[in-house]
């Protein structure tokens, strides 16, 4: 049985009465485009068509809570706001979501029948679905995830914090996962979402986050992939910036070693839309691969509006039998005039068997700009190291204290304290720096 | 030889001068201060003719000529200099090229033939040495990669190759250490003759240790609203700029 | 604002320079490609059977290849039925002298500006003319020959060079390697051979003017350059055509070869008919330009100045598979009116410490669009491998466009690879800057450009370099405001 087939036999047990028009296009669209291979342009250095089982299951596997739940709960910082997610299925019993004037903060399915013309007015409207494999998969299937909404003027200063378990029993299980955040104008808010395999198995999903970020309104949005061995995970987050209003992005992937193969396939989609003059955008992103990992980070950022800037920082680090991809974008239609975009990409390869394919583009239709982009890979910088060696430091330390240094800059953008502090820690831990 | 009347002008539908008048005659050196925002630069920018400043009424003439009538270039082939308040990057054209293109495009505007290769490097050294710049510096790229100071000294080393009338200085000395105002300031005083006059434009008194004007004239609202000597600008120092603005404050 | 419009209205008026053609008596193989045209065209040039074969072989890997549409250009399909696929001069004897020359091609020249005359010779050009697909005159080639360099035809080569041929010709670009390329292998007209043996430095710069006349002709010029080891030698190719309403395809491969610590110098400059104000009209380039450093510490650089044709699509690059060898990569390429470029090169980091370098300096002017499109491989076994791309673009007028695509794909970790691109436009303060030195906007303009392109100018011989500054100025006349 074909991909496609098996999907649409699927098909027939999904409904949700609000957005049932919206979701058949996008089933439309997805019967059009597939699942891509590498001949397309957009996934050639992953071929996710090889990489995907060959049966892929739509319906949520089971969502036992397990050990690894728990105890990953547990070590979590006490933050404010946690929604917890287990193969796509919300858990209220392990969330804390406590009143907020002007915040709503609900699981999608809530949404879909209590908020119902926000999501009719966003849902899906962010995407490009007609071109996008996965999210228009993801837009006509996705069951449940998290919904956030800022009402104009209101400044949300704790973080809220959505962790997505994957935990599949079901090895064919492809789990759709979606955020939808809509902050209207003068809000602000920051986000975080954490995608943890918490398993020993394979798991395959496929998250979708939209971002409507009103004018003079401020996201800052934070994608941990923290645990991703035996993971194939697809995310495409997708954001729309009003005037004035400002979007952040970081994206940090470690593939740290649990089973002695790492097995992730993770795929980042990353567009940031500058509909309104003044608006400005960060995209930046930070990738430890190890062992066989794959690690494809894939940005646009689209200059639709005079006046904007853009920046984009991607560092990467690449060891064992590690792949990087790296394809940045930057895109300046006709009439974004006296555009600022810049953006820098980074990779160090610490093994001979790691190798990193890197894209950096700049497509300019307009005169009045100013772009540039950076990409360089290489290794650490020997009169470095040999500085800190000359200081007595042995080999090993002081190649972690230079990877720190160099990974910590992407880190230092995230701007919300306590996330940026969680994340300090996790990398200290991964580089086994103490410091 | 200049002669500036009742000139208004605008930028992006705002005025910022307004019923401007001077009066410069040969071999004077006249400075202008006053508060930011007041539209020192905008007099500078306006006659050396950048466009975007759209004048609305009001005359100027230079040498019995009619400056507003002509365009930017021509301006600079008559003999009005202007030095940068921030010069800018030239990627791949070295200064020795500009300067030879420039010179040569005044020469041709005089009448005369091309300065042939040999003066041309002679005139250079020349000038150079009164910025204490060394040749070195004309190979490489205008601009690109000199710091604050440097590019302030390359601007009056493209004042002494130009041999300008008419001098207008704007903020040269912002920015600039102690040393770097010192070798601009002389420069400056070397190039002064009788029939060369200056207009310096600054915020600080400090460069009017250096430079010694003959005038003095403190700008606000668009206009000129004092004007004296040299004790004009201590005065200023000492006091700051609140008085101009409380005597004035009609004017905003 | 408005200023900007009319100066650039102006340059889109400056009409091509170069437009007229010559009237010869030719004679042409039958319109469309079949394997019969593949026979006719090996037959008129008395190749021999292996050859025949070998463009057979080509001919039939066309049949099944696809048009390529990854490039960032649009243009109608092209009918390969309709295209006459070979062009000679009837008359053909033996020439002697220049005197010998056809005159009507003589004035032709003459009105190119390509310089033809003793005084030129005496400078040091030998220069082997190629007037639709067949070669009408070379000289100097005597004094090549004593230092054993052989410069001809290709034509001539595989009649008298065959085993140079054999073992070269397809080397570096197989007849299989890309669509156009196949149909180049098939039926090639005719272009040039240079083989410098072992140890010998090319005392002169070596050079082809191409020229294409005939209405409807296709273009498929081949050129192979061998240079043995230790040997050296710098190669110029230059082109004009003649203004013509239909659109032409010109699909040449040039193929490099060095051994060890040999280096070959390959410099173009282009301005072929790119097409009238409206883009009606043009010359379709789509080139396959590949250079091998075969052997260790040998050496490859391409320069281009590419200012014409409708649409170009080439990416001269360099198999650095000998250790220690050095490819680059220098291009200015202007578009202008409705003018599409997608061009660059690849840089394919093989043997160990391999180095290679990029400068491209896009300008966009009118409505075109202006594609870099770049690759830098470092295989798993090119240990200390060292790329270093730069990349500009400068717009100038609101209606063109500039992209830039690079693709780096390392995988060796001692790799070192660094990418730089801008993107930015001749700005107001910039010209202001200049006029208020005196200079007018021309004046300004042009010197802006050469400064811009000025890392590439300087890597040309020094006729190229004038002739070089001299079509850029043509190019972007009275440009911005």
């Amino acid at each position: 049985m074909s991909l496609i087939e098996n999907i649409e036999k699927q098909f027939a047990n999904v409904s949700n009465a609000n957005v049932v028009e919206l979701r058949k296009s996008a089933f439309t669209a997805f019967e059009k485009l597939g699942i891509p291979s590498s001949r397309h342009e957009e996934w050639k250095y992953t071929n996710i068509k090889t990489k995907l089982n060959e049966r892929l299951s739509l319906t949520p596997a089971d969502s036992q809570v397990n050990a690894a739940v728990k105890n990953y709960i547990a070590s979590l910082p006490p933050y404010a706001f946690r929604i917890i997610f287990l193969n796509g299925v919300f858990h209220p019993e392990l969330s804390i979501v406590p009143d907020t004037k002007g915040l709503t903060v609900c699981s999608l399915k809530e949404a879909f029948s209590s908020h119902t013309t926000l999501v009719e007015k966003h849902f899906g409207k962010l995407v490009n679905y007609n071109e996008e494999h996965f999210a228009a998969l993801n837009t006509a299937f996705v069951n449940d995830g998290a919904f956030i909404h800022v009402q104009r003027n209101v400044a949300v200063n704790e973080p809220i914090y959505i962790q997505y378990f994957f935990t599949a029993s079901d090895v064919n299980a492809f789990t759709q996962t979606r955020s939808l955040a809509i902050v209207e104008e003068g809000s602000s808010i920051q986000i975080a979402e954490d995608f943890r395999n918490a398993s020993n198995i394979n798991v395959q999903y496929n998250h979708v986050s939209e971002v409507y970020v009103g004018k003079n309104a401020s996201i800052d949005i934070v994608k941990l992939q923290l645990e991703v061995s035996n993971s194939i995970g697809i995310h495409t987050l997708e954001s729309q910036v009003e005037r004035d209003g400002r979007f952040s992005a970081s994206t940090i992937t470690f593939s740290s070693p649990n089973t002695g193969t790492s097995n992730a396939v993770i795929r980042n989609n990353a567009t940031a839309r500058l509909i309104g003059e003044n608006a400005h955008a960060d995209l930046n992103g930070l990738y430890f691969g190890k062992e066989n990992a794959h690690i494809d980070n894939h940005i646009l950022v689209d200059h639709v509006a005079p006046n904007c800037t853009s920046n984009q920082l991607y560092k990467g680090v690449l060891n064992d039998e590690s792949t990087g991809v790296f394809n940045g974008k930057i895109f300046v239609r006709q009439d974004a005039q006296k555009t600022n975009a810049f953006q820098s990409s980074k990779a160090l390869l610490l093994s001979n068997d790691a190798s990193i394919n890197s894209k950096p583009q700049l497509e300019i239709f307009a005169d009045d700009v100013k772009c540039s982009h950076g990409a360089a890979v290489g290794q650490l910088d020997e009169n470095a190291l040999f500085y800190l060696r000359a200081r007595g430091i042995t080999k090993e330390e002081a190649t972690q204290i230079l990877t720190y240094a160099f990974a910590h800059e992407v880190i230092d953008h995230v701007h919300s304290k306590p996330i940026r502090q969680f994340l300090c820690d996790k990398l200290k831990d991964e580089l086994k720096v103490n410091f | 030889m200049l002669s500036i009347k009742n000139l208004n002008v605008g930028i992006a539908e705002k005025q910022i001068l307004r019923d401007f008048n001077l009066e410069i005659k040969p071999g004077e050196i006249h400075a202008i201060m006053g508060p930011n925002g007041t539209g020192k630069s905008t007099l500078a920018s306006t006659l050396a003719g950048k466009e975007d400043y759209e004048v609305l009424s009001g005359e100027v003439s230079f040498n019995g000529k009619n400056l507003l009538e002509m365009s930017a270039d021509e301006r600079a082939r008559e003999g009005v200099f202007l030095a940068f308040q921030y010069p800018v990057e030239i990627p791949g054209v070295s200064t020795t090229n500009f300067m030879k293109a420039a010179v040569n495009a005044k020469r041709k505007h005089n009448g005369l033939e091309p300065m042939d290769a040999k003066d041309f490097l002679k005139l250079m050294k020349e000038k150079l040495a009164l910025v204490e710049m060394n040749k070195e510096f004309t190979s490489r790229s205008i601009n690109e990669g000199f710091s604050g100071g440097e590019k302030k000294r390359n601007e009056i080393f493209q004042m002494a190759m130009l041999e300008p009338t008419l001098c207008l200085l704007d903020e040269t000395d912002s920015g600039l250490d102690i040393d770097a105002l010192r070798i601009v300031a002389n420069g400056v005083n070397q190039l002064k003759n009788k029939d060369r006059s200056f207009l310096i434009i600054t915020h600080y008194q400090r460069l009017l240790n250096y430079i010694v004007p003959d005038y003095v004239h403190v700008m606000y609202g668009g206009k000129i609203v004092k004007s004296g000597g040299k004790e004009l600008a201590l005065k200023l120092e000492e006091q700051g700029y609140d008085w101009i603005k409380e005597e004035n404050s009609e004017l905003v | 604002m408005a200023e900007n419009d009319k100066i650039i209205d102006e340059v889109v008026a400056n009409d091509y320079k170069y437009g007229f053609t010559t009237n010869i008596e030719q004679e042409f193989a039958a319109v469309g490609l079949s394997e019969d045209t593949v026979r006719f065209i090996s037959a008129k040039k008395n190749e021999p059977e292996w050859m025949l074969e070998w463009r057979l072989k080509a001919y039939k890997a066309w049949l099944k290849m696809e048009q390529p549409k990854w490039q960032n250009v649009h243009f109608p399909n092209i009918d390969f039925q309709s295209i006459i696929y070979y062009a000679a001069q009837k008359k053909k004897k033996v020439i002697n002298s220049l005197d010998d020359v056809d005159p009507e091609i003589r004035a032709t020249y003459d009105k190119l500006g390509i310089p033809i005359q003793e005084q030129k010779l005496l400078a040091g050009v030998a220069v082997d003319y190629v007037m639709d697909s067949e070669s009408v005159i070379t000289t100097f080639r005597e004094s090549l020959k004593e230092k054993g360099i052989i410069f001809c035809s290709i034509s001539e080569a595989i009649r008298e060079q065959p085993e140079l041929v054999k073992q070269y010709l397809g080397s570096v670009v197989p007849q299989r390697d890309n669509y156009y390329a196949a149909l180049n292998s098939a039926v090639f007209s005719d272009g040039s051979f240079v083989f410098i043996p072992k140890g010998v430095r090319c005392p002169m710069e070596l050079s082809t003017y191409f020229r294409i006349n005939a209405e409807n002709t296709g273009q498929f010029e081949r050129t192979l350059i061998i240079a043995e080891e230790g040997s050296y030698v710098s190669y110029l190719e230059g082109c004009t055509a003649p203004m013509r309403d239909e659109n032409q395809l010109h699909a040449a491969v040039v193929e490099l070869v060095t051994l060890d610590n040999a280096e070959i110098k390959y410099s173009t400059v282009q301005n072929w008919y790119p097409g009238d104000k409206e883009g009606k009209g043009g010359i379709y380039n789509f080139v396959t330009k590949r250079g091998m450093c075969k052997g260790k510490n040998s050496k490859i650089s391409w320069t281009q100045v590419e200012t014409g044709s409708a649409i170009t699509w080439k990416y001269p690059s360099c198999i650095l598979k000998g250790d220690n060898s050095i490819g680059e990569f220098y291009s200015v390429a202007v578009t202008n009116n409705y003018q599409q470029a997608d061009t660059g090169t690849k840089m394919i980091h093989i043997g160990k410490n391999t180095k290679s370098r990029i400068v491209s300096k896009g300008i966009s002017a009118g409505k075109s669009q202006n594609s870099y499109r770049g690759q830098v491989q470092v295989h798993k076994t090119a240990d200390n491998a060292y790329n270093s791309s730069q990349c500009d673009s400068l717009l100038i007028g609101d209606k063109c466009g500039a992209h830039t695509f690079p693709y780096l794909e390392i995988k060796n970790m001692t790799g070192k690879v660094e990418h730089e691109a801008t993107t930015s436009k001749i700005g107001e303060d910039l010209l202001f800057y200049c006029n208020q030195r005196g200079l007018t906007n021309e004046e300004a303009v042009s010197m802006i450009i050469n400064g811009y392109c000025k890392e590439v100018f300087k890597q040309l011989p020094m006729e190229f370099m004038v002739e070089a500054q001299k079509l850029l100025s043509i190019s972007l006349e009275g440009s911005v405001g």
